[in-house]
C-alpha cells in the first residue's frame, strides 16, 4: 500500500495545488462578475450558446423528431376515440364560428360608425424551438431566429393561441424566451370581463400565479386573461389563458399556450414598448425623461 | 498507459457532451413535478474517483462552466463548487488504502450533499432567486441513488474499473 501513499503524494505538488487554487479562484471570479454585471455577462453567455447551439440542430432536431415519434406512434391507440371527440369539438366550433363572424361584421359596423382607431396588427417572425433550458433554474427556450432576422429583447412570443413569454437574451442566430412559467417571469394582466388588473407571475409550475388582484369576489374561474399593456413591457390584449383555482383556493392561470409541445413560436414586432440599448441601460436610472429616442449606453 | 488514459479522458468529455445534448432537447417544456437525477454529476464522480489522474481540474472546471453557461444557470456557482467537490473526491480515491464500492458511493454522496447545500448557501448569501429547494433536495437524493448504476454501467459497459486496480497494472507495465 506504500503505492497509494506515493500516488497521492505525487499527486500533491506544489504545482498541481496551485493549479486547483487558480481553477477555484477563476471559477469564483466568474461567478463574482456574474453577480455584480449580470447584463454583460448574460449576454456573453448568449453569444456562447449563440455559437454552440444553432450549429448542433442537425442533431439536435431529428433527435426530437424520432423520440416525438415514438410517443406519437403510443398515442395512435386512441385514435379513433380522439377522432370522434374531434368531430363533435368540430360541430360545436362551427356554430361558434357562425356567432364570431356576425359578430365581427357588426364590431366592423360599429366600429365604423365611431371612426374609431385600434391598435394597428401586429407582424411577426416565426421561429422553431431549438432547445430546452435544460434546468430547473429557468424555464426557457431557445429559438433557431436572433438579431439577424430583426428579433429584438422584451418583444412577446405567442404560439398560434396564446402569449407563451417574452426574448429575453438574444444572440446573433438564436433567441431566448423566457416563459411564464418562469420564477422570474411577471406579466400586467387584465381580468375580463370584470377589467380588474393584475399580475401574472411564473413559479416554476405549469399554472402562474395571479397577485395582487383587488377584488378576488369579481372574478369566477373561466375569466378569460389578457395583458394590459401596463409599463409598456408588453403590447395590451394579447391572450394569456383562463382563470383557475389551484386545491389551495389560490387563483392561477390555465395557459393558453400550449406547453407541452412548443415547437412553432410567433415572436410579435412590438414597437411600441420601451426600448433598452446596451447592458449598461438595464442598471443606470433615466438621465432625461423627456427624451423620446432611446438612449445610448454610457460606457460601451 | 498514456494512450489508454488520454483515451478514457476523451470517452469521458464525449459522455458529458451527449448528455448535455440530451438534456437540451426541447421535448417538454412543462416546469416537472419531479426530476430526474444529475446523470452528468453522477458520471463525473464515477470518474473522478476510478480515474483520479485521468480527470484533470482543468477539465473538469471548463465543463462544469459550459454546463453553467448552456442550462442557465448562475454561471459559476455551480462549477466552483462541483468542482471543489469532484477534486475532494478524487483526493480521497487516491488516498485510501482500500476503496471497496460502498466507500466510493459514500464519497459520492457525501459529495452531492455538499455541493446542494454549498449551492444553496451561496445562492441564499448573494440573493438570487433560485427555485424551490425541494426540487433541488430531490434531484440529489435521485442522483446518489441513481450513482450505483452509473457506476456499474461504466464498469461493464466502458471497462471503467476502481483506478487501483488498473493504475496498478498500468505502474507494473511502466516498470516493466
Amino acid at each position: 500500500m506504500a503505492q497509494n501513499t506515493t500516488q497521492y503524494d505525487d499527486y500533491l505538488t506544489p504545482i498541481r495545488r496551485l493549479l486547483v487554487w487558480m481553477v477555484l479562484l477563476f471559477l469564483i471570479a466568474v461567478f463574482v462578475l456574474w453577480r455584480i454585471d449580470n447584463p454583460r455577462v448574460e449576454r456573453f453567455r448568449a453569444v456562447i450558446i449563440d455559437a454552440i447551439i444553432p450549429n448542433m440542430n442537425w442533431a439536435i432536431a431529428p433527435a426530437t423528431t424520432a423520440v416525438n415519434l415514438v410517443r406519437d406512434f403510443k398515442s395512435y391507440a386512441e385514435v379513433i376515440e380522439q377522432n370522434q371527440e374531434l368531430r363533435r369539438e368540430l360541430q360545436r366550433m362551427k356554430s361558434w364560428k357562425e356567432a364570431a363572424i356576425q359578430l365581427e361584421q357588426e364590431n366592423a359596423r360599429l366600429l365604423e360608425l365611431n371612426n374609431l382607431k385600434l391598435n394597428p396588427k401586429f407582424t411577426f417572425v416565426s421561429g422553431i424551438v431549438i432547445a430546452d433550458s435544460g434546468s430547473p433554474f429557468s424555464q426557457s427556450v431557445l429559438l433557431n431566429v436572433g438579431e439577424r432576422d430583426g428579433i429584438v429583447d422584451g418583444w412577446p412570443a405567442m404560439d398560434g393561441l396564446g402569449l407563451v413569454g417574452r426574448i429575453a437574451g438574444i444572440g446573433s442566430t438564436s433567441s431566448r424566451v423566457m416563459l411564464l412559467t418562469d420564477a422570474s417571469s411577471r406579466v400586467p394582466i387584465v381580468v375580463q370581463p370584470s377589467g380588474q388588473e393584475a399580475l401574472v407571475s411564473g413559479d416554476n409550475t405549469l399554472n402562474p400565479l395571479i397577485e395582487f388582484l383587488k377584488d378576488t369576489s369579481l372574478v369566477r374561474p373561466g375569466d378569460r386573461i389578457v395583458t394590459s399593456g401596463r409599463g409598456g413591457t408588453l403590447p395590451p390584449d394579447l391572450l394569456i389563458g383562463q382563470l383557475v383555482l389551484d386545491p389551495h383556493k389560490r387563483l392561477r392561470v390555465k395557459l393558453a399556450a400550449d406547453y407541452e409541445r412548443l415547437k412553432f413560436v410567433r415572436v410579435l414586432r412590438d414597437q411600441s414598448g420601451e426600448k433598452i440599448l446596451g447592458a449598461g441601460n438595464l442598471l443606470l436610472p433615466k438621465l432625461k425623461d423627456s427624451s423620446p429616442k432611446p438612449t445610448h449606453p454610457l460606457v460601451d | 498507459m498514456g494512450l489508454k488514459s488520454l483515451t478514457y479522458s476523451i470517452l469521458f468529455v464525449l459522455i458529458v457532451f451527449v448528455l448535455i445534448f440530451v438534456k437540451i432537447l426541447p421535448l417538454n417544456t412543462v416546469p416537472k413535478e419531479w426530476t430526474a437525477p444529475d446523470v452528468l454529476l453522477c458520471v463525473t464522480l464515477v470518474w473522478c474517483l476510478r480515474r483520479p489522474l485521468g480527470t484533470s481540474i482543468i477539465l473538469l472546471g471548463v465543463l462544469f462552466l459550459l454546463q453553467d453557461i448552456i442550462f442557465q444557470r448562475p454561471i459559476g456557482l455551480f462549477a466552483v463548487v462541483a468542482t471543489l467537490m469532484c477534486e475532494w473526491s478524487k483526493r480521497q480515491a487516491l488516498r485510501a488504502e482500500e476503496f471497496p464500492f460502498f466507500i466510493e458511493w459514500m464519497t459520492a454522496a457525501v459529495a452531492v450533499i455538499a455541493i446542494f447545500i454549498l449551492v444553496q448557501v451561496i445562492a441564499s448569501l448573494s440573493l438570487i432567486a433560485t427555485p424551490s429547494m425541494r426540487i433541488f433536495a430531490k434531484e440529489s437524493v435521485f442522483t446518489i441513488l441513481a450513482y450505483p448504476f452509473v457506476a456499474l454501467l461504466c464498469r461493464y459497459g466502458l471497462g471503467l474499473r476502481t483506478h487501483q486496480v488498473t493504475e496498478f497494472e498500468a505502474s507494473l507495465g511502466q516498470e516493466s
